[in-house]
């Protein structure tokens, strides 16, 4: 399997801006805890315009918990959210959902993929909720896969894929409505160390041509080293974090 | 041992594997306790009919004797009684206030040793038998409003004379002489009731229990599956830590096989327990015995046992099945693309049928044979298409998505139809019991259109016994009695009387407490008709049809008033005319004038009247009304039937009539399917959201919207039921088509112009169902794609 070139032009995002000056989202304080479970004990974070972030830090810690967090998924118990000068934490969640989809993208582990779907309906998807018609998706769609290596899996449907390819789907899906910040949780967890850099590469490279800014959740170190800086949390807290 | 320690560990190991093993127990018990109970109604239908009909088929089968052959010149001594063993008997509709007892008259030779069912010993001349409920009626109100009619008491009726707890009938014991007066008077040397009349009400039960029972058991079979999604992961998980394949089979057996097990034993002794509960709910006004509806204990067991061994089996082949596709975690099992074979038993059921009419209408055997073929093949025929659609359902709706698919533009609906595409099985079992219901109705609707027809045309329905003319008469009087007062009895008399007679009765009944108005009618031939002779039987439905163009109903002009008509209209004559739209029974040609002005009648000597009608008007008190009933039971005249209102007359003939019945007991059981069918899509439309719940929260997470998740369910579930739905309607349109032509040798067919609305609104309603079902997943699948419940990894 080639791991092709990143693409020069995704379609529909706008032209990278200079990374790192601006905040883009800013966490102060957060504390959440499930029952007596404190998963996070005051987490101040800064992420800045078009950085790739890395959180990590030992199983149990708080990363996903701080990544649902930050992309509006999970609400804190005390302390605050703003992204881009919108203040995510107070949003309702019908308001979140529309800021997930319109600016937000987001990579997992394993199973995101619609199992009845196939590659290139399941990378449509979020255009379609977007509202854009059925024949541009599927062609924008096609397009974005071909640029990612996946022509030849377009129609087969994810339990037929392979894991790197499940994944490099799942990338393309998250990348397809343009977003402003992609969200990825352990992307390469499930992976050998091969295809997990592929991914990472082809991660690394989408967002930096296109001034995405990547927050990702890991504990390997291999694939941190794509990151710009990286934050390291432990029992709820951040503990040191340093830039590259 | 060490299977079930490993069982307990993988399947019940937390909360939500328990709540779901729960869960199956409690679907796997409620569909086992309503297949028994409804199966105990079926049956219990059943016999009731039977116990309960056996005044109506007296005047059946060889033994009777049609009463004309035991009245006019006969004494009672010339009655030839075959053999030794031999009573007589007539059946007539009592009516008391809103409510109709069954009184049948009897009379013993000496020697009968015919078995009357619940009476021990016969009730002597002058004395009756009351089952418990008409007891208990008569013991309500005064002797002279009812009791007086039937004699002296002497006892209760037997329970195995009676239908249900509640039936109101009376056994009237006579002399021979005084049952020769009586209409319908018949010699019969057995009582016995038939659960069905015709072979064709018998194959209504059988593919009308069919159609109930179906989807019963498609909801056990949703049921069993709840989670089936999650059950697999766990297999395959097992599978790539090394279990082999038997092991596998053998830990779903156990899973299915103790949960079914455990659930369908409790459905059973419920509906075993339930069932006295449940002989309280009427059907078509009557309560039941619990007796009549209560599955035995080893029955019920054995239906346990049955759905058991059903569930565990094809668990048992599933997993193995399952073992056959490609190993991974997190692959979910695929279905085969539905295979052609599924039109076959449709075709095949199609098949049966045309061949079956065309046996009819070509016998090629003796005639009994090939009705009795037909039977079979139609049986055959709508079982097999029964089947058929909910096998060729999932094609169906295979085909349908691929079709839709090209035209959905949403997100909702690429995902719907593509799940659909995937899983053409699961996805039609959810609607699979709702198309059985929609066939069931359409063909019950479509076919019952030719009772319509027969209704109206010649209609005597013989099998009705005694009951049976006074519904023809009230068919007729719809139309015909339009002119007529509320407040009026009308006692049809049994002939012999002059004049004379009437004018003597007419002063005597004048006399009565709480009578208005007495009105004796005559029926006057015209000479172009022939005459029918003395056969009294004769004279009195001679009267009762007298059309305007035969001969014409006469009465005094001074007794106009007791009719309701208007003193200006009535002419200067003392004989006028009767309008047919003031009798009871007349017939009215469709151009008839409703207004038609009252003209003076034209005869030439009184003695040309025949009296067939005594009209009595009352005070418009009902109990006064049933004292004034008594009376004219009582008194010496010879009646052709009990005096009714038209109000009461109209009743007989809405509730006597079996396509009524029937109707009413179709609508019941497609209400039943409907429901339960509803509920089965509610329960798999669940089961296959929560199979899916984690992508589909990390698609809400991604931001997809509540609405595209509803629109995405609504989907999925309407996409089948609509494709198979209008299948199934037009079905069982043809299906129907088939019947009727076969039973009449091609001379029926269905009219559509005759549908009864109420199949209009069946249709709404199932589709209404379907759609409260689709909403009352809509709260389940927003708590199990919501975000706090899911952990993302
Ligand atoms: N929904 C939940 N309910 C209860 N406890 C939770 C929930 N989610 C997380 N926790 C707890 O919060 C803590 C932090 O969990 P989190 O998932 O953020 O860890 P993590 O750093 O992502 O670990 P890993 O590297 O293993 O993915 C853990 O102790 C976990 O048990
Ligand atoms: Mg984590």
């Amino acid at each position: 399997m080639n791991s092709s070139a990143p693409p020069s032009t995704l379609p529909g995002i706008p032209p990278a801006t200079s990374p790192g000056a601006t905040p883009l989202i800013t966490a102060r304080d957060l504390h959440l805890a499930f029952g007596l479970t404190e998963a996070l004990r005051g987490v101040d974070l800064t992420i800045r315009s078009g950085e790739i972030l890395a959180i990590m830090g030992p199983s149990g810690s708080g990363k996903s918990t701080l990544l649902h967090i930050l992309a509006g998924v999970l609400v804190p118990d005390r302390g605050s959210v703003v992204y881009n000068g919108q203040r995510i934490s107070t949003m309702n969640e019908a308001e979140r959902a529309r800021l997930r989809l319109a600016e937000f993208g987001f990579v997992f582990q394993f199973g995101q993929l619609l199992p009845d779907l196939s590659a290139l309906d399941n990378v449509s998807i979020p255009l379609l909720l977007g509202g854009m018609s059925r024949r541009e998706a599927l062609a924008r769609s096609e397009e974005l896969l071909g640029s990612f290596g996946l022509s030849s899996c377009k129609d087969k449907r994810p339990p037929q894929l392979s894991g790197g390819q499940a994944q490099r789907v799942a990338l393309a899906r998250a990348l397809v409505a343009g977003p402003r910040v992609l969200f990825a949780d352990e992307p390469t967890g499930s992976l050998d160390s091969l295809s997990s850099e592929q991914v990472m590469e082809m991660l690394a490279a989408t967002v930096r041509g296109f001034g995405v800014t990547l927050v990702v959740v890991t504990h390997d170190a291999r694939t941190a080293a794509y990151a710009d800086r990286e934050v390291i949390v432990r029992d709820g807290q951040i503990r040191s974090g340093f830039e590259l | 041992m060490k299977t079930l320690a490993c069982a307990r560990l993988l399947l019940a190991h937390d909360r939500t594997s328990l709540l779901r093993l729960l869960g199956i127990v409690c679907g796997v018990a409620v569909g086992t306790a309503l297949f028994l109970t409804l199966w105990g109604f079926a049956q219990g239908l059943t016999t009731r009919t039977e116990r309960a009909t056996w005044p109506d088929y007296a005047t059946d089968g060889t033994a009777g004797m049609p009463a004309g052959e035991l009245t006019g010149e006969l004494s009672s001594d010339q009655i030839v009684i075959s053999g030794n063993s031999a009573v007589l008997y007539s059946s007539l509709a009592d009516h008391f206030l809103d409510k109709r007892i069954g009184v049948v008259s009897i009379a013993a030779t000496a020697d009968s040793t015919v078995a009357v069912p619940g009476a021990h010993p016969l009730p002597g001349p002058g004395e009756y038998l009351a089952s418990p409920a008409a007891a208990a009626l008569i013991a309500e109100y005064p002797v002279e409003a009812l009791g007086e009619r039937y004699g002296q008491p002497a006892g209760i009726l037997g329970d195995e004379a009676l239908g249900s707890p509640g039936s109101l009938l009376i056994l009237r014991g006579m002399t021979l002489e005084e049952i020769r007066e009586q209409p319908d008077a018949t010699v019969v040397s057995s009582l016995a009731g038939k659960a069905f009349s015709t072979s064709t009400f018998r194959i209504a039960a059988i593919v009308g229990s069919i159609a109930i029972l179906l989807p019963v058991l498609l909801l056990i079979s949703i049921i069993t599956r709840l989670g089936a999604a999650q059950r697999s992961e766990t297999f395959a998980t097992l599978r790539l830590i090394g279990a082999t394949p038997a092991q596998i089979a053998r830990l779903a057996v156990l899973e299915t096989g103790v949960t079914s097990l455990v659930g369908a034993v409790l459905g059973a002794v419920l509906a075993w327990a339930a069932s006295p509960l449940f002989a309280q709910i009427q059907i078509d006004n009557e309560r039941f015995f619990a007796s009549d509806i209560q599955p035995s204990l080893p029955f019920a067991l054995g239906v346990a046992l049955l759905i058991t061994l059903a569930t565990t089996f094809v668990a048992w082949v599933r997993a193995l099945r399952s073992q056959n596709t490609d190993l991974g975690a997190s692959r979910e099992l695929m279905e085969k693309r539905p295979g052609l074979w599924r039109l076959v038993p449709v075709l095949l059921g199609m098949l049966a049928l045309v061949g079956g009419g065309w046996l009819s209408s070509n016998p090629v055997m003796n005639l009994g044979v090939s009705e009795l073929l037909f039977g079979a093949l139609f049986v055959a025929g709508f079982a097999a298409i029964l089947i058929g659609l909910v096998l060729a359902g999932p094609l169906l709706t295979w085909w349908a998505s691929r079709f839709a698919a090209r035209f959905s533009r949403g997100a909702a609906g690429v995902i719907a139809f593509a799940r659909i595409r995937q899983h053409p099985q699961a996805t039609f079992r959810a609607v699979g019991g709702l198309v059985v219901a929609v066939f069931v109705a359409s063909f019950f609707f479509a076919a019952i259109t030719i009772a319509h027809v027969e209704e109206e045309g010649d209609g005597r329905d013989s099998q009705q016994g005694g009951a049976e003319s006074s519904s023809d008469t009230a068919g007729a009087s719809e139309r015909s009695a339009v002119g007529a007062s509320p407040d009026l009895l009308h006692a049809s008399l049994s002939g012999g009387y002059t004049v004379a007679d009437m004018d003597a009765v007419q002063e005597q009944l004048k006399a009565a407490d709480g009578v208005t108005g007495v009105a004796p009618v005559y029926y006057h031939e015209r000479p172009t008709a022939t005459e029918e002779g003395s056969n009294t039987e004769g004279e009195a439905s001679g009267g009762a049809e007298a059309g305007p163009s035969e001969g014409i109903a006469v009465l005094r002009a001074r007794d106009a008033a007791v009719l309701g008509i208007p003193e200006a209209e009535v002419p200067d004559a003392p004989w006028i005319e009767l309008p047919p739209r003031y009798l009871p029974s007349a017939s009215v040609p469709e151009d008839a004038d409703p207004e038609a002005s009252i003209q003076a009648a034209q005869f030439a000597d009184s003695s040309e009247l025949r009296p067939s009608y005594l009209f009595v008007g009352y005070d418009g008190d009902p109990l006064m009304r049933e004292r004034i009933r008594t009376v004219l039971l009582t008194s010496s005249l010879r009646l052709a039937m009990v005096p009714l209102t038209i109000a009461e007359m109209r009743d007989d003939g809405a509730t006597d009539s079996f396509v009524q019945e029937y109707a009413y007991l179709a609508n019941l059981g497609v209400l039943i399917a409907t429901a339960v069918s509803g509920i089965s899509m509610a329960v798999s439309t669940v089961s296959s959201i929560l199979d899916r719940r984690r992508t589909l929260a990390l698609m809400r997470l991604a931001g997809m919207p509540h609405t595209t998740l509803r629109r995405m369910i609504a989907a999925e579930t309407l996409l089948p039921l609509l494709v198979v739905f209008l299948l199934s309607a037009g079905l069982g349109f043809v299906v129907a088509q088939l019947l009727l032509s076969g039973l009449t040798a091609g001379r029926r067919s269905v009219i559509f112009s005759l549908l009864d609305p109420t199949y209009f609104v069946v249709l709404a309603l199932s589709l209404l169902l379907a759609t409260a079902a689709i909403l009352a997943t809509f709260p389940t699948a927003r708590r199990s794609t919501a975000l706090s419940v899911t952990r993302f990894e």
